[in-house]
């Protein structure tokens, strides 16, 4: 009797709720942000999304390749969530989001800045906060139309490209931002190039974002060395150039660690990258590294050309830029709680004029032939 | 005169025993002895030897029945005076001597069945350790434990039941290590058995088993006389019945349905990893489906996006849902389980064949049934194969059902509230006062330690 009124009450609890089979949803795999101005005297813009959607109907069966696997729809309006109910009235299944991987801005959305529509995003399409946040200039748009290698989903290559090379920025750190963690953000910038007759996929750079708007654009080289100093992994190929004997010898980048540290002296923080690298000869002249000694050279010289470049970068960033996407607001937000609490408000202006130092650890492990 | 009077005394015996036609009667010593015996459950070339011809040399002078046992050379003779019982003797295969000068007639025991060699038990394989099986003889199942446990602290307690059948029962367990009270209790109960008869262990399991709701078993059968030996000297009580390979070995509790003899035999660490095996093996038996079922209807998100592109494509051209998919192929593999069981051994392997292979994929090519899913059932049919002892696999089979039925209505949380009564009725359940999912159902480390590795017998022991 007992498990009777259990199974009973379980069916209670449960509710015939309808679920919905898998072959009736409307997979969107990636996401693509545009605006622009209506006209030239209306102050209303157009929001543009484009979804990658997975077509069930063909991908897998027996008439493999009989249409394309994926297609791509675009609707726009007035707004992000007008656009999102226009496609879900577009649509004869049911339209997911969750298995969104990768949402991707066009300049103008960057410029007037994203915050805001990621936040409304996530609430309204449900997507999760590990999506990618990528920027491109020019319009989204045509970045989804670019083909992928192999008829593979432009948002899982989009992705694999992203893990591989670029820098990682998810949606739940613009998420986080605006809800005052004090830090920008760096995403990366996606362009594309013709090969073979297709237009393809590459990382041209990043975008940094201030507040989540568009601050300034940083080269491939800037933003491995961001993801570097963001301890994110695996940074491919940051490669240091020296001149040993007058001859070039190249380093390339084997593993890292930096930590931030701080110190306040006369009210004024400074900040100190304390890291700890490794790195393995790449090119070098014919015998041009042998001894101990010729190694402990090219370590020192390598040190001083990393601080140069990494000083530089911050320069760049937190000067030209006037952006914190190094973090050093949260430092002190986690370990100087009593001056960040005294100064957050002009925190602004107080970050071009910071001190930031570079304190590296440089060791050549490898000198022989490096695969 | 006297001879009528023999005679007279045969006809009683013909008509208490309906006039069979395998009774045959034998006179010797003209015609003052007379033999009566039912062909063919008696050992004729024992009779020829032991009782014959040591009747043929006797001198007339000497036929009293004091006499002729002591010119018998066979082993068991009793002189008996009751007549109306002369027909029990004979159905159990014993030769009658009656004699015309005397009341009292002799009862010479040489009954010889018709019986099975011993063989390895088909259901209980294993690759290490003792190959020989019960069989369905009393007496040789009795040797066979005999054979192995030579203990004077082994007590072997003996009924007969049934009105029609009058089957041989036997109680063995060992005096100082099994519970008292539970074979006093037993006992009892089965003293009180009123049946016609009783043709296997099942009558007997049924019987003793006085739960409603018999979901799980909770009595273990068995046909291997190691593992019968293990589980007396466990302290638990076996019942061997004639006429039944099958012993039942009794409390039997969760973990000794997922044990397998071979545990007993092979190295703690490989007893160690199958034993988890099966655990696992009986969880996806439990719920894979119904989990399949959640989240395929409910939850998506928790379904990595590389699968469910595969899944929604392989589902598109299905035109049901997945749940009733999940049922229709879930019959399917009982049918052919039944199916395989009862025809001939060479067939069923055809019949297999034929439906694991041609009608799943045609089934997969003409839309009805969708790649995944077939993977699915078919993984979840091998898994519930993987417990060991099959009367507690079924019992999992069907258990899957009502978790199905949940998990399509109400998803995950439905899944697990279900499974949550199982467990609970698992947890609830006990085997004649030990409870179900003892040892871990205390918190004792100790035996819980021993059962994973296999009861090995450390140096600590």
């Amino acid at each position: 009797m007992r498990k009777a009124i259990a199974f009973l009450t379980l069916f209670l609890l449960g509710g015939c709720s309808t679920g919905t089979q898998i072959e009736d949803l409307a997979l969107i795999l990636g996401t693509g942000i545009d605006e622009k101005e209506k006209g030239m005297f209306e102050e209303e813009k157009v929001v543009t999304i484009t979804s990658e959607v997975l077509n069930t109907e063909t991908e897998g069966g027996q008439e493999k390749g009989a249409s394309q696997a994926y297609f791509l729809e675009s609707i726009s309006g007035k707004t992000i969530n007008d656009a999102i109910s226009k496609q879900k009235l577009l649509h004869p299944k049911e339209v997911s989001a969750l298995h969104n991987k990768v949402v991707v801005f066009g300049e103008s959305v960057l410029q007037n800045g994203i915050t805001e529509i990621v936040s409304e995003f996530t609430r309204i399409a449900s997507i999760r906060g590990s999506t990618y946040i990528v920027g491109v200039k020019g319009k989204a748009y045509d970045l989804l139309k670019s083909s992928a290698v192999e008829e593979k989903s432009i948002s899982d290559s989009m992705v694999k490209l992203i893990n591989r090379q670029g820098i990682k920025t998810k949606a739940i750190e613009i998420l986080e931002e605006a809800s005052g963690k004090p830090q920008d953000s760096v995403v990366p910038l996606l362009d594309t190039m013709e090969s073979e007759g297709q237009t393809r996929l590459m990382i041209s750079g990043a975008a940094v974002l201030s507040g989540g708007k568009l601050a300034g654009y940083l080269n491939h080289k800037e933003m491995e060395l961001v993801a570097l100093l963001q301890n994110q992994k695996p940074i491919l190929g940051v490669k240091v150039k020296v001149m040993y004997k007058n001859k070039p010898v190249e380093v390339v980048l084997g593993n890292s660690h930096f930590k931030l540290n701080s110190v306040l002296s006369d009210n004024k923080p400074k900040f100190i990258f304390n890291g700890v690298l490794t790195f393995n000869v790449d090119k070098a002249p014919l015998g041009g590294i042998t001894t101990t000694e010729d190694v402990s050279n090219v370590e020192l010289l390598t040190k001083k050309e990393l601080n140069r470049k990494l000083t530089a970068l911050t320069k760049k960033i937190i000067v030209k830029y006037q952006c914190d996407a190094l973090g050093l607001g949260n430092h002190l937000y986690r370990f100087r709680p009593s001056y960040w609490k005294k100064n957050h408000n002009n925190w602004g202006s107080t970050l071009p004029e910071v001190d930031v130092d570079f304190k590296t650890d440089v060791t050549i492990k490898s000198v022989g032939l490096h695969g | 005169m006297e001879n009528d009077l023999l005679k007279n005394r045969i006809n009683a015996i013909f008509n208490a025993l309906l006039n069979p036609p395998d009774l045959k009667v034998r006179y010797i010593h003209r015609e003052e002895i007379c033999l009566i015996h039912i062909e063919g459950i008696v050992d004729l070339d024992l009779c020829q030897e032991s009782v014959i011809k040591p009747l043929l040399n006797l001198r007339p002078d000497e036929l009293t029945l004091n006499s002729i046992i002591n010119s018998l050379s066979a082993l068991n003779i009793i002189i008996h005076d009751k007549e109306t019982d002369i027909p029990s003797f004979l159905l159990n295969g014993s030769l009658i001597i009656l004699e015309s000068n005397s009341k009292e007639f002799l009862e010479i025991q040489l009954a010889k069945f018709e019986k099975r060699s011993i063989n390895s038990p088909e259901m209980e394989v294993s690759l290490r350790g003792p190959k020989d099986g019960f069989v369905e003889d009393l007496s040789i199942n009795r040797s066979l434990i005999r054979k192995r446990l030579k203990s004077e602290d082994l007590k072997i307690v003996s009924l007969n039941l049934g009105t029609y059948s009058n089957t041989s029962i036997e109680v063995y367990y060992l005096e100082s290590v099994a519970d008292s009270n539970l074979v006093t209790q037993l006992l009892s109960q089965l003293k009180k058995m009123e049946t016609e008869y009783i043709i296997d262990s099942s009558f007997i399991e049924k019987y003793v088993d006085r739960r409603i709701l018999k979901i799980l078993p909770i009595i273990q059968n068995t046909q291997r006389p190691d593992t019968v030996i293990s589980n007396l000297i466990e302290g638990r009580l076996a019942i061997l019945i004639d006429g039944s390979p099958d012993v039942l070995i009794l409390p039997a509790v969760f973990w000794q349905f997922m044990e397998s003899p071979a545990d007993y035999y092979d190295l703690p660490v490989f007893s160690f990893f199958v034993k988890v095996l099966r655990l696992i093996a009986l969880f996806f038996s439990l719920t894979l489906p119904s989990f399949y079922v959640a989240i395929t209807t409910f939850h998506w998100g928790l379904i990595p996006t590389e699968i469910l592109t595969s899944f929604a494509s392989a589902r598109s051209g299905v035109p049901y849902p997945i749940v009733l998919e999940i049922l229709l192929l879930e019959f399917t593999f009982e049918f052919l389980r039944e199916a395989g069981m009862r025809f001939p051994q060479n067939v069923g392997q055809v019949v297999s064949v034929v439906g694991a292979l041609v009608i799943g994929e045609a089934a997969v090519q003409a839309g009805l049934v969708s790649a995944p899913t077939l993977i699915i059932v078919a993984f979840t049919g091998i898994t519930s194969f993987i417990i060991p002892k099959y009367s507690f696999g079924s019992s999992v089979r069907l258990l899957r059902f009502p978790l199905l039925v949940t998990s399509s209505i109400a998803g995950l949380p439905g899944l697990l509230l279900s499974f949550t009564v199982i467990l609970t009725h698992f947890i609830n359940s006990n085997s004649f006062g030990v409870s179900y999912m003892s040892p871990v159902s205390k918190v004792h480390t100790q035996s819980t330690k021993r059962w994973f590795f296999s009861n090995s017998h450390t140096e600590e022991d």
